[in-house]
C-alpha cells in the first residue's frame, strides 16, 4: 500500500529555462501542487497527464530520490524518510532512461543489481531464471544491453526493476517506442506483478494500456492532479465514451476530482 | 560499494577509450614520442658537431699566428668576404657561421666574435674558445721561459690553484637528480590522464545517460556511491602511473642492455626494484586527490561535454605546484610537504636520489588524505542535492 498525501514540489530555474509562465513564482517552478492518490497492495495505478504536467516528478517523489517541499508519502513497506534504504529495497523502478548499463551484458547488469540489493548468490540465479522465462531474455541475455533492440532494452530494463522482487513497483512510460509484441509482454509482466499482490503505479500516454490494466488512475494537469478514481468514474465524470475523449475534457476544464 | 566498484570495472575495461589512455600511452604512445624525440636530438648534435665551421678572421695581423692557429684548427674553414661586407650582414645571408675580427696583440689583445647565438647545438664558440686558449698558452709559456723559468716552475704560474673536486654525492643521487628533474611530471601528469576519461564517463557520463539516477535509487548511501566512483577512478590514475613507471624501466633497459648505451646503463642500474615501489607508494596520495577532484568535477558538469570542457582547465592545474617542485633550490621540508602535488613531486625526485626522509611520506599520505576527504565530502554534497544531479 502506498498512500501520497498534498504532494508539493518546486524547482529552482534559471531564466533561460523553457517553462510554462503560469507555473512560475520568481524563480520558482512550481511542478507539483498537492497531489494526493492511494494504491492498495494487488493493484495498479496509471499516471495520465500531457508531457510536462508532473508524472515524472510524482514518480521521482515516490522513489525517495527528490524530497518533497510539503506533503507525505506513507507505505505499509518502510519510511520513506527515516528508513530510505529499507524502502529502497522495496521498491522497483523503471525510468525513462531505462538505466542499463551499455557495456555490460543483460545478466551482468541484473547480478549487478540483485547483489546492491543484498540477494544471495542463489537467489540471484534464480531470480534470472525466472525473469528470463516472463520476459523472453533468454536470446540475449550474454549480450551487450549497447547491442540490443529497442524492445530487448526495455525487457531488459524491467527484469532490472524487478530483479530483487519489489512489493512496490513503479514505472515511467514502459512500453513508450516497442512494438506491439514487445508492448504484450511488458503489459503482461505488469499484470503478472498485480496477480503477485504488489503495487503497480505506472505514467503513460496509452489510453488501451490504461484500460486493459489499471484499477484506478490519477490525472495530472499543469502539477496538480485534476482526477483520481476508476476508469468507469472517469469515463462518467466526463460523460464521455472513451478514455481518449474523458482525458481531453479532463485536460481542457481542468476536471475535479 | 564492493559491488558496484567491481561493475564499474568491467564496464571501463570494455571501454576501448580507457584502454587507450590506461594501457597504450603508457606502454607504447609515450616511450614512442620519447625515443622519437630523443632520437632526432641526438642526431640533430651529432650533425653539428660534425659540421665545418666557415668563418672570416678581419683586425690588426701584425701577429699573424692568430691566423695560423685558426687555419690549423679542424672544423674551421675559411671564407674571405668580400670588403663591404658587414659581418651581420655576412651571417644573415649565411655566407659564414662566425666573423672574428681581432683587435691589438697579446697581451692586451681583443677578439670580438660574430655568430648566432640561438643555434643551440653549435659548437662555434667552442673551437675559437679553444684556439684563443692554446695561443695564450703558447704566449704565457714564452714570456715565462723567457724569464728563465724551468717547466715546473712555469706550471706553477700557468695554474697556481688546482682545484680537486670531491662531489659527496654518491652516482645514485646524481642520476636521480636528473631522473628527478623529469620523472614525477611524466608519473603525475600520466596519472592525471588516466583519470580524466573514467571520471567523465562515470560522473557526468551517467548522469546524462540516466543511470545515476537508477544508483540512486539502490539501497546505498550516497557516501557509498561515491567512494566507489573515487575510488574507481583513482585506480587508473594509479594503474596508468604504474604502466608509465614499468614502461619507462623496461624501455630503459632495454636501451642499456640491448643497445649498450652507458649512460642509460648506469642509471638503470643505481635503481633497484624498491625503489620502483617506493615511487608508486608516493604517487598514490595523488592519485587519490585526482580521483576525488575529477568526479567532483565530473558530478558538477551538467553532461558529458560539459565535463570534458571542465576537465581541459582541471588539466592545467597540477602544473604550477609541478613546477614549483621542479624549481632550482627548492628541497623537501615540512612546508613543502604540505603543499599539495608539489609534495609528491619532490617525494618522487628525494626517492630518486634515494634521499628520501620517511617522515615526509607519512605527512604526505596525511595531507593527500585530508584533501581527498574534503573533496569527497564536496562531491557527497553536490550528489545530494537535486539541482546538481538534475541540472
Amino acid at each position: 500500500m502506498i498512500k501520497v498525501h498534498r504532494l508539493s514540489k518546486r524547482f529552482r530555474v534559471d531564466k533561460k529555462a523553457n517553462v510554462p509562465a503560469n507555473r512560475l513564482d520568481g524563480k520558482w517552478f512550481q511542478a507539483l501542487s498537492e497531489i494526493s492518490f492511494e494504491a492498495q497492495a494487488g493493484e495498479v495505478i496509471g499516471l495520465l497527464g500531457a508531457n510536462g504536467a508532473g508524472k515524472t516528478t510524482t514518480l521521482r517523489l515516490l522513489s525517495g530520490i527528490l524530497k518533497a517541499d510539503s506533503g507525505t508519502v506513507e507505505t505499509d513497506l518502510a519510511a520513506i524518510d527515516s528508513d530510505s534504504q529499507g524502502y529502497r529495497r522495496q521498491l522497483g523502478f523503471l525510468s525513462g532512461s531505462k538505466g542499463l548499463y551499455e557495456r555490460l551484458t543483460v545478466r551482468e547488469n541484473l547480478t549487478f543489481f540483485a547483489r546492491s540489493y543484498g540477494l544471495a548468490a542463489e537467489q540471484v540465479r534464480q531470480q534470472i531464471e525466472l525473469l528470463t522465462e516472463q520476459l523472453k531474455l533468454e536470446q540475449f541475455l550474454d549480450r551487450k544491453v549497447a547491442e540490443l533492440s529497442t524492445g530487448m532494452r526495455q525487457r531488459a530494463a524491467i527484469a532490472r526493476a524487478l530483479v530483487h522482487d519489489p512489493q512496490l513497483v513503479i514505472f515511467d512510460e514502459p512500453t513508450t517506442g516497442l512494438d506491439i509484441v514487445a508492448t504484450e509482454q511488458v503489459l503482461s509482466c505488469i499484470e503478472q506483478q498485480k496477480e503477485a499482490g504488489k503495487t503497480v503505479l505506472f505514467a503513460t500516454h496509452h489510453m488501451d494500456e490504461v484500460q486493459l490494466l489499471c484499477d484506478r488512475i490519477v490525472v495530472i494537469h499543469e502539477g496538480r492532479r485534476c482526477f483520481f478514481g476508476s476508469c468507469a468514474e472517469f469515463l462518467e465524470h466526463f460523460q464521455a465514451d472513451s478514455l481518449n475523449l474523458a482525458l481531453r475534457h479532463c485536460l481542457q476544464h481542468g476536471g475535479a476530482a | 560499494m564492493w559491488h558496484l566498484y567491481q561493475k564499474e570495472l568491467l564496464e571501463l575495461t570494455r571501454d576501448r577509450r580507457v584502454m587507450m589512455t590506461m594501457i597504450l600511452t603508457p606502454l607504447l604512445i609515450m616511450p614512442i614520442i620519447m625515443a622519437i624525440s630523443m632520437g632526432v636530438t641526438a642526431t640533430v648534435a651529432s650533425a653539428k658537431q660534425q659540421e665545418t665551421i666557415r668563418y672570416d678572421v678581419r683586425g690588426e695581423f701584425s701577429d699573424y699566428s692568430v691566423v695560423a692557429a685558426l687555419n690549423k684548427q679542424q672544423g674551421l674553414s675559411r671564407t674571405t668576404l668580400a670588403r663591404g661586407v658587414t659581418p651581420q650582414q655576412a651571417l644573415a645571408d649565411g655566407q659564414v657561421d662566425l666573423v672574428l675580427e681581432v683587435q691589438g696583440v697579446m697581451p692586451s689583445a681583443t677578439w670580438v666574435l660574430h655568430y648566432n647565438g640561438a643555434e643551440v647545438f653549435s659548437r662555434a664558440t667552442r673551437l675559437i674558445e679553444k684556439v684563443k686558449a692554446d695561443l695564450a698558452r703558447q704566449w704565457q709559456v714564452k714570456q715565462l721561459q723567457q724569464q728563465g723559468l724551468d717547466e715546473s716552475q712555469q706550471q706553477q704560474w700557468l695554474t697556481p690553484i688546482t682545484l680537486e673536486k670531491q662531489s659527496v654525492a654518491d652516482e645514485r643521487e646524481t642520476v636521480g637528480e636528473a631522473v628527478g628533474g623529469f620523472l614525477p611530471y611524466i608519473m603525475l601528469i600520466i596519472a592525471l590522464s588516466g583519470a580524466i576519461y573514467p571520471a567523465v564517463d562515470i560522473g557526468a557520463g551517467e548522469k546524462e545517460r540516466g543511470t545515476l539516477e537508477t544508483l540512486l535509487m539502490l539501497p546505498l548511501t550516497t557516501t557509498e556511491i561515491v567512494l566507489a566512483k573515487i575510488a574507481l577512478v583513482s585506480t587508473t590514475a594509479f594503474v596508468t602511473a604504474s604502466l608509465m613507471l614499468m614502461s619507462m624501466a623496461g624501455w630503459g633497459a632495454a636501451a642499456a642492455f640491448g643497445l649498450d648505451i652507458d649512460v642509460v646503463k648506469e642509471a638503470m642500474q643505481s635503481f633497484h626494484f624498491h625503489d620502483l615501489i617506493l615511487i608508486l607508494l608516493s604517487v598514490i596520495p595523488a592519485c587519490i586527490m585526482f580521483g576525488s577532484l575529477m568526479m567532483a568535477i565530473s558530478f558538477y558538469a551538467r553532461s558529458f561535454k560539459e565535463a570534458q570542457t571542465y576537465m581541459g582547465f582541471a588539466f592545467t592545474l597540477p602544473f604550477l605546484p609541478l613546477l614549483l617542485a621542479s624549481l632550482p633550490g627548492i628541497e623537501m621540508n615540512f612546508w613543502w610537504a604540505m603543499v599539495p602535488l608539489s609534495n609528491v613531486a619532490l617525494a618522487i625526485k628525494e626517492l630518486a636520489k634515494g634521499t628520501l626522509e620517511w617522515g615526509y611520506l607519512l605527512l604526505i599520505w596525511a595531507n593527500a588524505g585530508f584533501i581527498a576527504w574534503l573533496l569527497t565530502r564536496l562531491t557527497v554534497r553536490w550528489c545530494q542535492r537535486e539541482q546538481v544531479l538534475f541540472r
